[in-house]
């Protein structure tokens, strides 16, 4: 029956249809893939061509014959109640249930089979098709078709050098051209940038980067150089391109020169070369007052919040802190390195960095104050950029200094007198001397007394110092006069005293190596006094022997002041307590390091010259300088008004010319250099000018107004006006003056 | 004819008609006590006498009336005519023939008896003497489109502002006046505001020395070039001054004023006092010398002598005298640097008078914007005091001319100030106008002066020559002489005109001075908006009549004293026979 054949032909045509496009599909997508890496149209054509037939040698369509198709519509459909097969038979030749049943199947297939979608993978296709285009595009766009070596781009027209040739008389026929042209450009790899091809000749890089060109011609040459900075490199021969290859440290300008077979020079034009420098990194700290202070209760924490950001990336970033101890002569700094929170990630262009400094974990005090900054690294090699953040200041309130400052009208110093110093000792004991009428003995005896403890105190304190409390007794066996407790260590006195008098003032010598000393270490030691060592202070060639034998009579002197207080004489103790303070005077001036003064040093006058009124000695005083500041570009103007004059008259251009316009270029390169990309037009001008003889009007009148914005503008600067003086103004000026009387 | 009347000598309107009524009141005066009972007889004889004092006054003021002579008219067209004038003149004179102008060719073999209407902007100046004995009456069109004035000082000095002035009409609104430098670089540009006609001014600071031309481009608002017109501008370096400062005591203003000049380029000599008898001694850009007192002769080298008013206090009367005597007599300029002292001083010796004005500092609001001190004193003023910088009323620095040279001062303190503030520019530019004003002029001994600083191929190109030079001979730089004319007053002024044949810079000189030449630059045309006012203005003035509406336009000629004095002649015979014929 024609009717139903035809639904089944129908559908078999759309089966196939669905087939090849899904060979094309196939075969478009792996092509344009093809094409979008290797940019060649031919070969991607025949790719197309080759692809597209394998496909059709898989999917084999011929092999779709209506018996498969009536084997599909049975499988799918059961509405087909398995007779289309029926359908491809002719009425005529089967059974009348058969017909029956064929009419039926037909009847029933009719609006079935539309509905049917034939077997195909046209959706896998698509998404093939769809993630092929993408992959080609994607290295399109990222260059990696430059990366396989496929550089034989299309030269951009604009890009291509032009070579003039340097003589334009000699005609050599047709000049070899550039058929290929490359810069690369390797960036250093701190940066992480992918090396440029680019057929740009104008470079901008960063410092540092390797640059090479190559350059294909498409007859020979003989030679070719490229010439920057007045300097001249021939570019080396590989197979059939010419490459040159060097670092970039300085912006300037380029350009290329070849000599052909038959000795022609060719000049190509100026390329500019920008160097773009790394920079340090910056860093930004936010919410942080430049001056934290706190109280001694208070949590003592810095919340610091930085953020670092640097061109290339951060190589490093952490907190230098200070930490002072103590005040005025008596400073201690102790310098760390704080890591940030978290973990730093090397080369990040941007970070946001966070640490909390906890004072007391630090080690600090009442008093202390911590000096921080923020130092960044950034990765440049061989050496990085390094910033630093401005310094932040965080303090802890010194209560004591805080009351002092409060009450400061006092003018005393109110220190808990703990322990007396030589010259307290001396006013005191002064003092009782002048109160002995006014007290009663026991009181005098008492006080005389203590000021012998004191005087005792003193002595241990700078015996210690020399290091033999050993042989003057340790702990005194003082509990007779009842404040031995006080007595038998003087050391915990430090904590509160104002040690003006103890000799380890200014820290010359380590604390802790002062109370080992004091310790046991000696006895402990039986080799101890028949060595030199270097390593204990008492040992130390550090004071002179005589600074030794001082402080020795110092201590004598001290031993016998005691005495005499303790006996209640403290009139005759006096004189020792002076020997004493003079000798310990002597040492502490002798251990002193004085730093001169720098000031204003008036060289000594004579006595007999001051005021006398004499000048015979002062002469006139005579000076000759040339301040003149010398013409800034003087070529350059010189080549602005001839400019002006080959305007004018559209004369040739002379050998004469061809100099001055060189001269001028080289001025304008200076200037080029220091404002990159402001003058390289004028400059390539100028440049063409030096190898042309017949220029046309508009370029000279380009190069001129190039020239003219280059040249700075003039200082303003006074002048003789001119003037004619005529017999009449003369007249004039005689008239008003009379009138003016 | 309109109601006006016209005399031939108006300007003795007054005196006559003063003069008539005197007559007549005398008369009247006369006639008054022999009025008797005849009333009417004496007002017949006082209008009788009227009427002869009036045609005794017509015939002194000479009145003009009206010709109505018929014949054919004449209109000529010249460039800018406007078509409606031509219409309505051939509405009037059906006959009236039109003839176009064309320069330098005659307009008519034999001068025509009728009445010729020249139309647009008129003849050119070279061809107007064929309108001498011509009855002729010039219709200007509208204003010509564009620049129609423009004046500036062609030479100029590198760094020297040259200021370019002009004035437009029928532009259009968005155009843009643009002062193009070397090459083409815009330096300059007004937008045009009000199209129909106004005035601008552009300017720019040369930067290199050279002839050179700039251009004045008219641009549409998208920028495309609508005209340009060549500027020749002769640029020099400028020269250098020779200065002399003496101070007292060394100061901080002579410390920066003295290395900005002499950075400048100029010769600076500093003397300062160190002690009695004893001085400190600077020679900047130049030799040293010996400097002894200061005398006429030693300060003859000098441009400028910078001295501070203590010094000048000190001077002896032989040193002051021979100042004072090279200021008059060498053009010296003398600059005092005022301190206190020298504001109230009544001794001073100087022209100057200052009054307290209680002002310690000048703020001076553009270009450059900044403050400047000031000692709390004004410049009391008199009328020759010539000011340099001025801030509204207030004069900041003036001079006097004393003779060929002058004396001046400033109010202002403490000006290096702006170098230690960072404003050297307004600093140089406070101070370059003070010693270019103060300093000695420059002697020309030719100068020359043209009507414009160009000049067209192949037409007369007039110039003036100041010269003390007896019988100063000119020629151009190919050295062809050009006949120089004396002015018939003026002995020192001559007048030449030259006819260039080539375009381009051209450079003439007086023979026997060649240190002053004259530049001007030739050109094929150019500036023809401007020419065609010149034109205009020019015949305007030639043809100084006035023009009658609706094209009617009749000539005019002096009433013919023929018949007032008949009148007159009438009036006394009736007054003389009266008193014969009917007894007194």
């Amino acid at each position: 029956m024609a009717n139903g054949k035809n639904i089944l032909l129908r559908f078999k045509r759309r089966w196939l249809l669905l087939l090849y496009l899904e060979a094309v599909l196939y075969a478009l997508g792996g092509t344009l893939l093809f094409y979008s890496i290797f940019q060649h149209p031919l070969p991607s054509l025949i790719l197309f061509l080759l692809l597209f037939a394998l496909i059709i040698l898989i999917k084999s369509p011929w092999k779709l014959d209506l018996k498969a198709i009536t084997a599909y519509v049975d499988n799918n459909l059961k509405e087909a109640e398995y007779s289309s097969g029926l359908l491809l038979m002719p009425a005529d030749e089967i059974t009348g249930l058969a017909q029956l049943q064929q009419q039926r199947t037909e009847q029933r297939l009719g609006p079935l089979m539309s509905r049917l979608s034939p077997d195909h993978n046209l959706r896998r296709a698509f998404g093939i098709f769809g993630i092929l285009i993408l992959l080609g595009f994607g290295s399109y766009y990222f260059g990696i078709s430059s990366l396989l070596g496929n550089d034989k781009k299309v030269v951009d027209k604009k890009e291509t050098i032009i070579f003039e040739p340097i003589d334009p008389i000699v005609d050599s026929g047709t000049p070899p051209k550039i058929i290929g042209q490359e810069l690369e450009v390797k960036y250093p790899s701190y940066t992480g940038l992918a090396t440029l091809r680019t057929s740009n000749m104008d470079i901008k890089a960063v410092w540092g980067s390797r640059v090479s060109w190559s350059l294909r011609f498409d007859a020979p040459v003989t030679s070719v150089y490229m010439e920057s900075m007045g300097q001249r490199f021939p570019m080396a021969l590989e197979k059939d391109t010419y490459t040159f290859t060097t670092d970039l440290n300085a912006p300037g300008f380029y350009n290329f020169q070849f000599t052909d077979t038959l000795e022609n020079s060719y000049l190509s034009p100026l390329y500019a070369i920008e160097v773009v420098p790394d920079m340090a990194p910056v860093i930004g700290m936010d919410g942080l007052d430049q001056f934290t202070s706190f109280d001694w209760n208070d949590k003592k924490e810095v919340q610091l919040r930085a953020l670092v950001s640097d061109d290339f990336g951060i190589g490093d970033a952490y907190i230098i802190g200070t930490v002072s101890k103590g005040t005025g002569e008596s400073v201690k700094f102790r310098e760390e390195k704080i890591i940030f929170d978290g973990v730093l990630k090397k080369g990040a262009k941007r970070m946001e960095l966070f640490k909390k400094i906890d004072l007391d974990t630090m080690g600090m005090g009442t008093g202390d104050e911590l000096y921080f900054y923020v130092e960044a690294v950034d990765l440049k090699s061989p050496t990085p950029n390094t910033a630093r953040s401005e310094t932040y200041f965080a303090v802890i309130k010194d209560t004591v200094t805080d009351e002092f400052a409060v009450e400061g009208t006092m003018g005393v110093d109110q220190m808990p007198d703990y322990f007396r110093s030589q010259r307290q000792l001396i006013i005191d004991t002064e003092k009782l001397i002048s109160d002995r009428n006014k007290i009663s003995k026991k009181d005098f005896n008492f006080r005389s007394n203590e000021l012998g403890f004191d005087q005792k105190a003193l002595r241990l304190k700078y015996g210690e110092f020399m290091g033999d409390e050993s042989e003057m007794g340790g702990p005194e066996p003082g509990p007779m006069e009842g404040e031995g407790t006080e007595g038998h260590d003087a050391n915990p006195l430090a904590e509160y005293t104002h040690d003006h008098d103890g000799a380890n003032e200014h820290n010359l010598v380590e604390q802790e190596k002062e109370n080992a000393s004091e310790g046991e270490g000696e006895t402990d030691d039986p080799l101890h006094d028949y060595l030199h060592n270097h390593d204990d202070p008492e040992e130390s060639t550090l004071f002179t022997q005589s600074l030794k034998s001082k402080l020795r009579q110092a201590l004598n002197e001290m031993w016998d002041a005691e005495l005499h207080l303790r006996v209640y004489h403290p009139e005759q103790s006096l004189p020792y307590q002076y020997r004493a303070l003079k000798l310990i005077q002597d040492i502490k001036n002798s251990a002193r390091i004085y730093v001169h003064r720098i000031g204003f040093d008036p060289p000594p006058i004579k006595e007999d010259k001051r005021l006398t009124g004499k000048l015979d000695a002062v002469s006139n005083f005579t000076k000759k300088e040339d301040l003149k500041l010398p013409l800034q570009y003087p070529m350059m103007r010189k080549a602005l008004v001839r400019l002006e004059e080959l305007v004018a008259d559209g004369g040739l251009l002379t050998e004469v010319d061809v100099t001055l316009f060189g001269q001028a270029g080289g001025e304008l390169a200076i200037k080029a250099i220091e404002e990159p990309g402001n003058h390289l037009t004028t400059l390539q001008q100028l440049n063409t000018l030096r190898s042309v003889r017949q220029v046309p009007k508009g370029i000279l009148l380009e190069v001129q107004q190039g020239l003219y914005r280059a040249i700075p503008g003039p200082r303003t600067n006074p002048t003789a006006v001119p003037a004619f003086e005529s017999d009449i103004n003369k007249l004039l000026i005689q008239e008003l003056e009379v009138h003016e009387r | 004819m309109s109601a006006n009347a016209y005399f031939l000598n108006a300007p003795w309107i007054w005196p006559v008609l003063a003069g008539s009524i005197l007559i007549w009141a005398v008369f009247i005066w006369k006639e008054w006590p022999g009025r008797g009972k005849e009333h009417w007889r004496f007002y017949v004889k006082v209008s009788v006498a009227l009427l002869g004092v009036f045609s005794l006054a017509i015939l002194a003021l000479r009145p003009l009336v009206s010709s109505t002579e018929t014949g054919e008219h004449l209109a000529i067209l010249t460039p800018g005519y406007e078509n409606a004038h031509l219409d309505s003149l051939k509405k009037v004179h059906r006959n009236i023939r039109v003839i176009p102008y064309r320069p330098n060719e005659p307009l008519f073999s034999k001068a025509p008896r009728s009445s010729v209407y020249i139309l647009g902007n008129g003849l050119e100046p070279y061809d107007l003497w064929q309108m001498d004995s011509v009855r002729a009456l010039h219709m200007p069109g509208k204003l010509p489109k564009g620049v129609i004035r423009f004046s500036y000082e062609p030479g100029t000095t590198v760094g020297e502002r040259a200021v370019f002035r002009g004035r437009y009409a029928n532009m259009k609104k968005g155009q843009k006046l643009v002062l193009e430098g070397a090459g083409g670089v815009g330096m300059d540009s007004v937008v045009i505001d009000i199209p129909k006609k106004g005035d601008f001014q552009l300017s720019l600071e040369p930067k290199v020395a050279g002839n050179f031309l700039f251009y004045l481009a008219i641009k549409d608002s998208v920028g495309g070039v609508v005209n340009i017109d060549p500027i020749p501008v002769w640029v020099t370096e400028k020269e250098a001054l020779d200065i002399f400062i003496v101070n007292g005591f060394p100061t901080f203003e002579t410390k920066y004023l003295k290395n900005y000049l002499a950075e400048s380029g100029h010769k600076v000599t500093v003397r300062s006092q160190l002690t009695r008898g004893r001085f400190k001694y600077e020679f900047f850009n130049r030799e040293r010398s010996i400097i002894g007192n200061l005398s006429q002769k030693m300060l003859e080298e000098h441009d400028l002598l910078i001295m501070d008013a203590n010094s000048f206090r000190n001077l002896t009367s032989a040193e002051r005298s021979s100042i004072l005597k090279a200021v008059r007599e060498n053009g010296l300029g003398l600059f005092v640097q005022p301190d206190d002292a020298f504001f109230y001083d009544p001794t001073n010796t100087t022209p100057f008078r200052f009054l307290p004005d209680g002002n310690t500092v000048m703020s001076l609001p553009k270009r450059p914007k900044m403050e400047l001190e000031k000692f709390p004193y004004t410049f009391k003023g008199v009328e020759l005091l010539r000011p340099i910088h001025k801030m509204g009323e207030t004069v900041l620095s003036a001079y006097y001319n004393i003779g060929a040279g002058r004396i001046g001062t400033t109010v202002l303190g403490a000006t290096y100030g702006l170098m230690l503030e960072g404003k050297g520019d307004g600093y140089q530019l406070l101070w370059a106008d003070i010693v270019s004003e103060m300093a000695k002029r420059k002697r020309e001994m030719a100068r020359w002066e043209s009507p414009s600083p160009w000049a067209y191929r192949d037409r007369p190109f007039t110039f003036g020559l100041w010269t003390s030079i007896p019988v100063p001979k000119v020629s151009t730089h190919e050295g062809v002489p050009i006949p120089m004319r004396q002015d018939i007053d003026l002995e020192q002024l001559w007048t030449g005109t030259h006819y260039p044949r080539e375009t381009g810079w051209h450079v003439q000189s007086v023979e026997q001075d060649t240190l002053h030449p004259f530049h001007y630059y030739v050109m094929d045309r150019g500036w023809e908006s401007m020419e065609m006012y010149n034109t205009l203005t020019q015949n305007q003035r030639h043809f100084q009549r006035s023009i009658m509406k609706d094209g009617q336009r009749a000539g005019v000629r002096p009433l013919s004293p023929l018949w007032p004095f008949l009148v007159f002649l009438g009036c006394m015979a009736f007054l003389w026979l009266e008193p014969k014929l009917l007894g007194p």
